[in-house]
């Protein structure tokens, strides 16, 4: 385990924290000239799962709030998408701001009353709120009840109408360097090291004069627009989407993801999430084991939480 | 000593990952266009809750292809099977989907949740693929408009239709309805809410009850409330078996009946004596099919298992797409599209013919009743 230690710290090291990243994005973009169509799929899958673990990453990773129905957030932006496109007949484009301003709302409500306390009482929302969403959507004609939306219009970029995966995957790509920028932005600033100070401790930080209520709305905005833009790539991306989409199992994959990976920590939660994705495909064609591979996933994720519980590759703690 | 143990064990497992990551890359080649099989990708759900429908599926798209192998192929090739696992679920279902575009098959069978099938079916459809819905049955599948999807099964329409027959001649007056919220049991829950009133049978309630519930007394209760003399539940088994003997437990009198979601041999064993006289909307069980005896002996031999559900309407699937080939001379799409519209099969589960929206045109409905621990064929 000290050897993992060590090699991640040299990654952090001056040279590797930007010719490592930089190595692994030429190789993500070399990929598609390499792999098959279901292989990209595997890996838009990890992208994607990448997206939503990086946004909860700023709720449960930065801030240190527990939230129990990110998938939720998600389907709030795939919803907006979805029922701007098929019923208003919007351009996809002109759908993600408006699918930011719901998740914004949303946050704001769920988040104004709850966030006054303590965070155990968020993770109850939260958790009921996902509930909420996801039967509304099913018995909402609008939403397309239980059959959901389909026939999702694919939209075009620069005269390019983007069908194929290899498109998507490209996209995605671009998302997910987006997000770590954004991430990494808001790690760095006096925002985020306010929340550091409020996941660490919140009465300290009250103390000295954050604002911890309006510090931890912030966060659980933030991360409900990155969940809600995701939900928009992902209604375009699929064409169709329903509430099986966004049930309880879902927005627990996406807390695992994090925890797993280790909660702050950016490529750490990034490696959680496409170990999530990519994990249970790998194995699926193996002999033998290929049957019992969900057995082994989750006791290799109960030997990591044991061998290494502050996640696979946790944010070091500074002196 | 233990540390390095699982050190080694990290880097075996990393070894492991990898080299499956390149043995998946090598792309299949050689062989002319005469010699190579015709390889028909099969979206089915082999792992999750529903993995026993999809293996039943698979085996008996596997059973149709060996005997038509056996017997000389088609247009000379012989058939393959290129399964990929749905998992029930949209999500997994389009990385399936992807997984048998990539392996560049000819044609594309399966589809058991119409949730997890609906997504896939533009996908299928951007590739110029031809793809024949064996069991998934909403409605909403041909309202997507592709002109490459055929439905196989009957949809629920077709479910009501007989349900309806069956309230008649049972002089019911008053029906309670439960779904499980999903696309497909909801989709038949609507279409009973619309359709019985016009027979003049009331709507007493419809309940929704998820999947895995454990406490159903609540459901129980608003029920015998209701006053309702008939229960059509339009769930699975797993949840079903549950809810009946509850009901009748509940001191529940009247009768009861449930969606082909619950056609299955396990809903009989999970009810015990709780199940007699439970009626069944069933799609064409092998065991009532004319001629079927020779494919249940070859089933069984072959699998050593009995052929569930859909078992029937599999294995015609695949006769069908061996007649139309034939029929089109040829494997392209346009062609085998064009004659599979125009098909009429007659094959075990009944005639297989379509309507112009891809529907088919004759239901293969049938009514079951459980009699001493066995489905019994109910003709009105």
């Amino acid at each position: 385990m000290k050897l993992l230690d060590k090699a991640f710290r040299l990654l952090g090291s001056k040279g590797a924290r930007y010719g490592v990243p930089a190595a692994l994005l030429l190789a993500m973009t070399a990929l598609p000239f390499f792999l098959d169509d279901y292989a990209l799929h595997v890996l838009w899958n990890a992208m994607f799962y990448a997206l939503l673990a990086l946004g909860l990453n700023v709720i449960v990773g930065y801030c240190g709030l527990c939230d129990l129905g990110y998938a939720a957030k998600f389907a709030i932006g795939a919803y907006t998408t979805g029922i701007l496109m098929k019923s208003f007949g919007w351009n996809f484009w002109l759908t993600l701001p408006m699918s930011i301003l719901v998740a914004v709302i949303t946050a704001v409500i769920i988040g104004a009353p709850t966030l006054k306390l303590r965070s155990d009482y968020l993770a109850i929302v939260t958790l009921g709120f996902a509930e909420i969403v996801r039967i509304t959507a099913r018995n909402l004609p609008i939403t397309g009840s239980a059959s959901g939306l389909n026939a999702i219009a694919r939209p075009s970029l620069f005269g390019l109408r983007l069908t194929k995966i290899s498109h998507w995957y490209y996209v995605f790509l671009v998302l997910v360097v987006i997000f770590v920028f954004i991430s990494n932005r808001l790690r760095h600033s006096r925002f985020g090291r306010a929340l550091a100070y409020i996941r660490e401790d919140e009465d300290a930080a009250q103390a000295m004069g954050v604002d911890t209520t309006r510090y931890k709305l912030y966060a659980y905005m933030i991360g409900a627009v990155l969940g809600g833009v995701t939900g928009s790539f992902f209604a375009v991306t699929m064409t169709s989407i329903s509430p099986g989409s966004f049930d309880f199992t879902q927005s627990a994959n996406i807390l695992l993801a994090v925890i797993l990976g280790g909660m702050g920590k950016i490529p750490g939660v990034i490696a959680g999430a496409a170990f999530f994705a990519i994990f249970p495909e790998i194995f699926r064609d193996v002999p033998i084991v290929g049957n019992m591979r969900m057995l082994f996933f989750g006791l290799l994720l109960i030997v990591v939480m044991i061998t290494r519980p502050q996640g696979f590759w946790p944010e070091r703690k500074r002196g | 000593m233990r540390k390095h143990a699982i050190r080694y064990i990290a880097v075996l497992a990393a070894l492991t990952l990898l080299s499956s990551v390149f043995a998946g890359c090598g792309k299949t080649s050689g062989g002319t266009e005469a010699e190579k099989p015709i390889t028909i990708g099969v979206l089915v759900p082999l792992s999750g809750s529903e993995a026993y429908y999809g293996n039943d599926m698979l085996q008996s798209y596997k059973l149709a292809c060996d005997e038509i192998n056996a017997a000389g192929g088609v247009l000379g090739r012989k058939l393959a099977l290129y399964e990929a696992d749905d998992g029930c679920d949209p999500n997994m279902a389009t990385q399936a989907a992807s997984k048998i575009i990539a392996k560049g098959v000819d044609f594309v069978v399966g589809g058991y949740g119409s949730g997890a099938t609906i997504p896939t079916l533009q996908l299928f459809y951007d590739e110029d693929l031809l793809m024949l819905v064996s069991c998934a049955n909403s409605t909403d599948i041909t309202k997507l408009g592709l002109n490459q999807t055929f439905m196989i099964n009957s949809p629920g329409t077709h479910a009501v239709i007989t349900l309806t027959e069956l309230c008649k001649s049972l002089g019911t007056k008053k029906v309670a309805l439960i779904h499980q919220g999903d696309a497909y049991t909801k989709n038949l829950s609507d279409i009973c809410e619309k359709e019985l009133p016009k027979s003049d049978i009331a709507i007493a309630k419809v309940q929704v009850m998820e999947k895995n519930t454990p406490d159903v007394s609540a459901i129980v209760t608003a029920i015998r409330n209701s006053g309702a003399d008939f229960v059509y539940w339009c769930g699975y088994h797993a949840d079903g078996s549950n809810v009946i003997k509850q009901l009748r437990r509940g001191g529940y009198q009247g009768n009861i009946a449930v969606g082909d979601g619950s056609a299955s041999v396990e809903l009989i064993s999970a009810c015990g004596s709780d199940g007699e006289g439970v009626y069944v909307t069933s799609p064409p069980f092998v065991e009532f099919a004319q001629g079927g005896e020779k494919f249940v002996a070859d089933y069984k031999a072959k699998f050593n298992m009995a052929p569930g559900t859909y078992a029937t309407l599999c294995y015609d699937t695949i006769y069908l797409l061996k007649e139309a080939i034939e029929q089109a001379g040829t494997t392209e799409t346009a062609s085998v599209r064009d004659a599979v519209q125009g098909a009429a099969y007659q094959g075990l589960s009944g005639m297989i013919k379509f309507t112009p929206e891809r529907e088919p045109a004759v239901s293969n409905f049938i009514i079951l009743q459980i009699k001493d621990g066995k489905f019994d064929l109910v003709t009105l």
